[in-house]
């Protein structure tokens, strides 16, 4: 998490770099396209007058000395030159007394010298603060007859003024609060990652409860609030995996026991006739029972991967049911129950193996709890927009509190597991009714029997 | 009866034996086709069960050749899922099919209905009121809706029907149902007469069946 923080504080450095860089750039531009001309003038305006004061009331050759050193207290570096060459300096001295060529034409052709204008010091905008004689301004005057010229910056002291000193301590006071800024900001930031960077170790370590209390409103509170929902799902995941590898494990191991146990009671004993057909029974049912579990669990796990492999095509329901019923029939016949059936001619895109499953599971369900000689009725109907099925039986029924739970895996309504039931079955047919787009209704009364109305929907006239 | 097994497989065909001798069949056995026709060079079956799938001639040649040549009905067994099998079955004349794996009790079931409806020299489809019974694939049809009687319950009705508005004796009635060497109690007719009244109330079918007291029963419609 340190790196963050370096990261932020760095860039904050970075923009504010960048930010002077570039308005230095901008302000220089400003001030070589016109601020340097104007200051130059105004400076030249200020020498012409102190040359005029000179020329008319200074010009006795012993006041102009006190004069000049008045004007340069106000501020000004001046610097007076006559003909013959003999220079005098007032106020501040400058660091390089050396004059371009240019500025002789102030003596020799009484031409004013630009020197602020045209001084081109290192660093551009900072020529304006070179302390050179070459960076002045220069105005030829006459003082007893004699050519004179009077060059004149004012005073560097006087450039940097209080105020701009205020204004120097408000750009770092600026840049002090701006840096402390972003680190808040960085912590506040930062502190809620942590935080989930915490949770997302104590997943790993399979704990689902980790409190979050992240209450944000932007992204990183929506990311906290998502990740608090994935915590719930992989909670309800992990207890659902845990109660199917329980169910899986009794649901082997109880049949595998009962087996063992009774075939080495036929191995050891010596049984009656009688003994002997029960136990024989008993073995075979719960290899059935086995076979049928394996059988379903590897349907289903197939049917749970996100893409199972559909192989479509067009499915005559009416017939496949009715095939379903046909193979079921000697069952129906022991039981001495009656089936009725109408079924329109339907056709459903589906994949043929799967769609014989449902009728299949739905049929052994209402044969096997049935009663003896009662009744079993299926429907197949269709509209413009869905195709209905209805299987309805005379048979025990279910409980209100065991009907929301049916179409759960390894849910019994019969606790004792006397029939040779999987609890898996329904599951196995809603799954496979979703995948075909359709949805599956159980009504029941206990005793009196079931009705399971199954409702394909056609193509995306499903409303969501 | 004799029943003919025709399966390469020696567990399935050993197995299918013993349950057949059980329910007092005869059988005989074949490894394949060749086996099975030189067998009936000397004997006769009343049925055959034929797996599809052999070596040499397959079950659909060998369904063609028992039932043309030998008059011989024809049970199949197919693997799973093989559709195009069960229209192939049928085109070769078989009466019926069984998917494996089936449970033997199915396989008896089929053998049964097969065993019946070869025996029958009547009408295929009976009418009667808003009845018809379609006497090949065991259905009843009342106003649309097709119902499956239990197969006894079945048998009465469709002799009923086919007697309609004529009496049927008890004895008729039982031999039609359970066999010339029945010996159960008469008490039993009446029960599956009373249930087979109970279910055309139940469907709003359009004909009664009457008691002639000591004689037997009589099926006719109403208005």
């Amino acid at each position: 998490m340190r790196t963050l923080y370096r990261k932020f504080i760095a860039a904050t450095l970075v923009i504010l770099a960048i930010s002077i860089l570039l308005s230095f750039l901008l302000t220089n531009w400003v001030y070589m396209a016109s601020t340097k001309g104007k200051i130059d003038r105004h400076n030249v305006v200020i020498a012409e007058e102190i040359a005029n004061g000179l020329e008319h009331m200074h010009s006795s050759g012993s006041t102009y000395e006190t004069y000049l050193n008045s004007m340069s207290k106000l501020g000004y570096q001046l610097y007076i030159v006559s003909e013959s060459g003999d220079g005098e300096f007032f106020g501040q001295p400058f660091n390089k007394t050396d004059l371009p060529e240019e500025a002789e034409k102030v003596l020799t052709d009484q031409k004013v010298y630009h020197g602020m204008d045209s001084f081109a010091g290192q660093f551009l905008m900072m020529g304006h603060f070179s302390n050179d004689l070459e960076n002045t301004v220069g105005v030829p005057f006459t003082m007893d007859n004699q050519n004179y010229g009077l060059f004149l910056r004012p005073d560097n002291k006087l450039l940097f003024s209080d105020i701009h000193m205020i204004f120097a301590w408000f750009f770092v006071a600026i840049a002090v609060v701006s840096i402390t800024g972003v680190i808040w900001f960085a912590k506040h930031l930062i502190k809620p990652i942590t935080k989930l960077t915490e949770a997302t170790r104590e997943i790993t370590r399979e704990n689902f409860n980790f409190p979050l209390n992240i209450e944000r409103r932007d992204e990183i509170g929506q990311l906290a609030e998502s990740f608090g929902r994935m915590q719930a799902q992989l909670q309800h995941n992990d207890e659902a995996r845990k109660s199917f590898i329980n169910n899986v494990s009794h649901d082997f191991q109880s049949p595998l026991m009962n087996i063992q146990g009774y075939a080495e009671l036929l191995q050891t004993q010596k049984l009656s006739d009688e003994e002997h057909g029960e136990y024989v029974q008993i073995i075979d049912q719960e290899s059935k029972r086995l076979s049928n579990l394996t059988k379903q669990l590897l349907l289903l796990t197939s049917l749970d991967q996100k893409s199972y492999p559909m192989k479509l095509s067009e499915v005559k329901l009416d017939e496949q049911i009715k095939e379903t019923i046909r193979r079921h029939q000697w069952r129906l016949e022991e039981k001495e129950i009656e089936i009725s059936y109408k079924l329109a001619p339907v056709i459903l895109k589906g994949d043929p193996e799967l769609l014989v499953n449902i009728w299949d599971n739905l049929l052994t369900n209402a044969i096997k709890y049935n009663s003896h000689g009662g009744s079993i009725l299926i429907s197949l109907s269709q509209t413009q927009t869905a195709i209905e099925v209805v299987f309805k039986d005379t048979g025990i029924g279910i409980s209100v509190d065991a009907i929301g739970q049916i179409f759960e895996r390894f849910y019994r309504v019969d606790s004792a597991r006397k029939k040779d039931g999987t609890g898996l079955g329904l599951s196995i047919v809603k799954q496979i009714i979703e995948l075909h787009n359709g949805e599956i209704k159980a009504d029941s009364q206990a005793g009196k029997g079931t009705t399971f109305i199954i409702t394909f929907f056609r193509e995306k006239q499903r409303e969501e | 009866m004799k029943i003919l097994v025709v399966d390469d497989d020696v567990h399935i065909q050993k197995l299918v034996a013993i349950h057949l001798n059980h329910e007092g069949y005869q059988v005989l056995r074949a490894n394949n086709a060749q086996e099975a026709l030189m067998l009936l060079e000397d004997q006769t079956a009343d049925l055959a069960v034929v797996d599809v799938m052999m070596p040499g001639m397959n079950g659909f040649e060998l369904t063609r050749l028992l039932t043309d040549d030998f008059g011989i009905p024809v049970i199949l067994l197919t693997a799973k899922g093989q559709l195009s099998d069960k229209e192939q079955g049928f085109l070769s004349g078989s009466e019926d099919y069984i998917v494996k794996p089936f449970e033997v009790k199915e396989l008896l079931f089929r053998i049964a209905v097969v065993l019946r409806r070869a025996g029958r020299a009547m009408e295929t489809v009976v009418k009667a009121g808003n009845l018809s019974i379609d006497r090949k694939s065991f259905e009843v049809e009342i106003n649309q809706e097709t119902i499956l009687f239990p197969l006894k319950e079945f048998e009465l009705l469709s002799l009923l029907s086919a007697r309609k508005n004529k009496i049927t004796q008890r004895a008729a009635l039982i031999e039609q149902a359970w066999g010339a060497d029945y010996e159960g109690s008469e008490q039993t007719l009446n029960t599956h007469i009373n249930r087979i009244r109970d279910r055309l109330k139940k469907y709003g079918a359009t004909v009664e069946i009457q008691t002639i007291r000591g004689i037997g029963y009589i099926l006719e419609e109403t208005k």
